[in-house]
């Protein structure tokens, strides 16, 4: 009774897991076309981003990340992150508009910074009379005013944690400064953009007697073929072509002109009707190739 | 009710017939074949290094079909396209409207002289049936150094690249079991170098060279002396082995030269773009079975089943064929130790570097071996038997596109 009971359970289960499976299968069914143009989309429009030297881009930013990581730790970064909004501030009040033009101007002070000539306390004196330095030296008073303010304030609040933050300074030290650029250090160079290579596709040609060949010494455009540049071919080849040669030949170029496929040494021997044996003694080196040269057709591609 | 009859239930017969049934329910879609077993051929690949168990290789056809298929387990006497009917061993007539001809490729290890004598299945294997890479992989377990020479009789072969994926597997497994430094491993190819497609054919190269496996091109085989371990080509050149793997000539069916429908290999002229018979215009080939020189491979098979598809309802609906096929292929090189290659072509582009399926992202990586491809190559057995030969549609275009290809 007991073992009828389970069986009847596990029917149900069986049921329940067969019905399941082809509610899966049908939601492939439906999910399949979509998931084909979702690819197509993503196919072109990935396309273009790379196109667009985007990934590449993408890529020198890992570069990048690559570089952080060898000047920060862990806990850096983490500091960094605490501190982000922070760091926001500061950027966005020194990027007003106002504080730019100040900063801008100052700058231009510094370039020409080569051409002041030193000056003694007396100097200073008469520089102070200049309603431009008394200005000057309004804002850096107002400066140094709120650099103290806050220095008060940190040393305030931090006075607890003042051992573990000079451990640390003595620990981020030499990395911060490698970092800054202070201490020389060998950093990872981006690879070199390669230029495109132009696309070949086995075809860059040479040419002899004005006549271009492709790089594995087929004739370039077939229609070019003539008996006597046959000749010459075979010259080359190393073949003297005998009339058993030339029937040869002569099968290959008219089964090419029919078929616009060159013959590989199976389909030769089916239509010159000459076993294996005896093409390569007419063509004892790579005959396929050697007769296909002559008869002015492409490599034949073994099927691919 | 109308017919549409397919020869063959390999993988690409299976996946049309699947699609069908579930596209035109007012016809009939009948499929015959001659046994109940069908083989998850890229795995026999693996079987001779002990990476697939055989059974995980082999499901009964029926299985795989939609109960909605007819199915008829027999041999196929003869095929009378200008009848429109088939004739089968068994002495029933079918009659069809539609013939799709999927009865894929073969090997002939009797047409190279001498191979099949002396020393077959004991210095000699092939690995493109169960039976030879079964044979193979007791011979490779008790295999303590020499020279392993894998050879190429001609093109065309079913998966082009898999001879040098063998020979990558090889490298790797005798690493592995530390007698690498006892074996040479030599490749004797007809091609000129290790692919057609020159900057395949470069790459692939320089990966044999850098698995110190030697490449002999040009190297038409003629015959083998099996007592003297010596494998001859027509040129005169004698290659010498301790143990050859060889991938033999290969054809097309039986039935189709019986029914001299066939050109000189057995197989079926086909329209290059439309896959509509050259000759019979209620024919259609799909697969192997074409004479296309586009490679012989279930991802061909993959590509061509949508543009057929396409094809056979415009057909039935009296509307002109379109021309799509491009000779697309797509195929995971497995280049041992955990990696793998793939390469996206078709007739006119060669396998370009680059990201697949999307652009710059992947997860794939074209002509450079990735340990992802090696998952994907590994994945896709699931992939076959639960979807590609299901004939659900798989989010890849049938048509080789150029984006995420760098030229």
């Amino acid at each position: 009774m007991e073992i009828q009971e389970r069986l009847d359970r596990l029917s149900a289960q069986m049921e329940f897991l067969v019905e399941r499976q082809e509610k899966r299968e049908e939601t492939f069914d439906e999910l399949s076309p979509l998931l084909r143009e979702v690819m197509a989309v993503a196919t072109g429009k990935l396309d273009d981003i790379e196109k667009r030297g985007w990934l590449k881009s993408i890529a020198a930013l890992g570069e990048v990340a690559a570089r952080v990581l060898d000047h920060y730790t862990a806990d850096d970064v983490r500091a960094l992150g605490e501190a982000i909004v922070s760091i926001l501030d500061t950027v966005k009040a020194l990027t007003q508009p106002e504080v730019l033009a100040i900063v801008g101007e100052a700058g231009e002070g510094l370039q020409h910074a080569d051409e002041a000539r030193p000056i003694g306390l007396f100097g200073m004196a008469r520089a102070s009379r200049n309603q431009d330095v008394k200005k000057g030296m309004a804002v850096l008073m107002e400066l140094l005013r709120h650099v103290g303010r806050a220095a008060h304030a940190v040393a305030e609040k931090d006075g607890a944690k003042a051992d573990r933050k000079t451990r640390l300074a003595a620990t981020l030290g030499p990395r911060k400064k490698k970092a800054l650029g202070i201490e020389r250090t060998r950093v990872p160079r981006l690879p070199p953009h390669e230029p495109e290579k132009p696309k070949t596709n086995g075809h860059a040609s040479t040419v002899i007697d004005g006549i271009s060949f492709t790089a594995d010494g087929h004739l370039a455009d077939a229609s070019q073929w003539t008996r006597a540049l046959a000749e010459n071919i075979a010259t080359r080849e190393g073949v003297a072509l005998t009339a058993e040669h030339w029937r040869l030949v002569e099968a290959a170029r008219n089964d090419f002109l029919q078929n616009k496929a060159a013959a590989n040494i199976r389909k030769l021997t089916q239509i010159s009707g000459l076993p294996t044996k005896e093409i390569y003694a007419l063509f004892p080196k790579a005959p396929g190739r050697t007769i296909a040269k002559i008869a002015g057709t492409p490599k034949p591609v073994g099927c691919i | 009710m109308k017919r549409i009859l397919i020869l063959g239930a390999g993988t690409a017969g299976t996946m049309m017939a699947n699609k069908l049934v579930r596209a035109l329910p007012e016809w009939r879609i009948t499929v015959v074949d001659r046994d109940d077993v069908h083989v998850y051929q890229p795995g026999l690949l693996f079987l001779p290094f002990g990476a697939y168990r055989e059974d995980e290789l082999l499901k009964p056809r029926r299985k795989l079909l939609d109960a909605r298929v007819e199915v008829r387990l027999q041999e196929i006497d003869r095929v009378a396209p200008d009848e429109k009917r088939v004739y089968l061993a068994g002495g029933e007539k079918l009659d069809y409207e539609i013939l799709i001809v999927a009865t894929g490729s073969r090997i002939l290890p009797e047409a190279t002289s001498g191979l099949t004598g002396a020393g077959w299945k004991e210095s000699a294997f092939d690995f493109y049936t169960l039976e030879g890479a079964l044979a193979l992989r007791n011979r490779l377990a008790s295999f303590e150094g020499g020279r392993l020479v894998v050879n190429v009789v001609d093109m065309p072969i079913k998966c082009p690249v898999a001879p040098l994926e063998f020979l990558f597997l090889a490298d790797a497994y005798f690493q592995k079991r530390g007698i690498r430094d006892k074996v040479e491993l030599a490749y004797a190819t007809p091609l000129d170098g290790a692919f057609t497609k020159p900057r395949a054919s470069a790459t692939l190269g320089d990966l044999l060279k850098q698995r110190n496996i030697e490449v002999i091109p040009d190297y038409l085989a003629s015959d083998v002396d099996g007592e003297r371990r010596i494998l001859k080509a027509y040129d005169g050149r004698e290659v010498n082995y301790d143990l050859l793997v060889t991938v033999p000539l290969h054809g097309g069916s039986e039935t189709i030269t019986r029914s001299q429908m066939g050109d000189g290999g057995g197989w079926l002229p086909t329209h290059k773009h439309t896959l509509q018979s050259l000759k019979w215009p209620s024919v259609f080939a799909l697969g192997d079975a074409t004479d296309l020189p586009s490679s012989k491979a279930g991802a061909v098979a993959h590509f061509q089943s949508e543009v057929l598809f396409g094809n056979l309802l415009r057909f039935i609906s009296g509307r002109p064929l379109e021309a799509e096929f491009d000779g697309h292929t797509n195929c995971f090189i497995e280049t041992g130790h955990g990696k793998a290659m793939l390469i996206d072509f078709n007739y006119e582009t060669e396998p370009l570097p680059g990201r697949f399926p999307l652009p710059g992202i992947g997860p794939f990586t074209l002509l450079e071996e990735s340990a992802t491809n090696h998952w994907g190559k590994l994945a896709f057995k699931w992939v076959y038997w639960n979807l590609l030969v299901a004939g659900k549609e798989l989010p890849l275009d049938h048509r080789m596109l150029l984006a995420g290809k760098w030229s």
